[in-house]
């Protein structure tokens, strides 16, 4: 599996809290609660079902169409999610966005406008959080109802 | 601002910690981060190991409380003379 390592500054006093609670919770190092308190932290907010803005920015990435074909496509990137111009069929300017999981390259709704793509990605965002991915069917439904 | 982390870590933070994390935790952090105004993950995952210890904290204190108000004012002064020492041997580690 792929890691990513992050350096976290601490001061002394919160270095020695962290030991301490890493110590009284069984954890082999600080580092692996610090993770655990940070996933708990948003684990609660996903909880709450809370929408969670996404920053997005332009990038290239990969669609799985509807006949099976996998075609890279540019448009904007928000990891997990991405959108670009088009529906599952191929790419097409005139027929609104198409929001897509990244990771397995699967259109998740076809809707009017960017802001739409967007706030369905940000509504979904917490449900990937909670691991209920691919179960978020209901939150798509509504946003491609209230979309038309 | 993305490059000054002096806003997100207290001023003697001269400390290390490595934090491993998986694709999806990686993004996760990266996007609470932004959303919280902070400079990078790690000063994310240092506020949100905090915040879990205040939290625990504030959680101790109200069943204590609790417990305080069950056995009278004896036992909560008995109580509260033990948080003090604790209190004090914590800081002085």
């Amino acid at each position: 599996m792929k890691v990513a390592t992050f350096t976290v500054h601490a001061d002394a006093r919160q270095s020695a809290r962290w030991k301490q609670a890493t110590e009284g919770e069984g954890f082999a190092a600080v580092g692996a609660w610090l993770a655990r308190a940070a996933d708990a932290y948003l684990r609660v907010r996903a909880k709450a079902v809370l929408p969670i803005p996404l920053a997005w920015s332009k990038g290239v990435f990969s669609v799985q169409l509807m006949d099976g074909e996998e075609i890279r496509v540019t448009g904007m990137v928000s990891p997990p999610f991405a959108y670009f111009r088009g529906t599952s069929h191929g790419t097409d300017r005139n027929k609104g966005r198409s929001l897509v999981h990244l990771a397995s390259g699967r259109i998740i709704a076809t809707l009017r406008r960017s802001a739409q793509a967007r706030s369905l990605a940000s509504e979904l965002a917490p449900v990937l959080l909670r691991g209920e991915l691919p179960e978020f069917g209901p939150v798509v439904e509504r946003h491609v109802r209230e979309a038309k | 601002m993305g490059w000054d982390s002096k806003a997100s870590y207290p001023p003697h933070a001269v400390l290390k910690v490595p934090v491993r994390a998986t694709e999806a935790q990686k993004w996760a952090w990266e996007a609470a981060a932004k959303k919280h105004g902070m400079a990078s993950p790690g000063a994310f995952l240092a506020w949100a190991g905090d915040l879990y210890l205040a939290l625990q904290r504030a959680y101790h204190d109200a069943i204590e409380e609790r417990e305080d108000a069950l056995l009278g004012i004896a036992g909560g002064d008995r109580r509260r003379e033990e948080r003090k020492r604790r209190e004090r041997e914590e800081g002085e580690r």
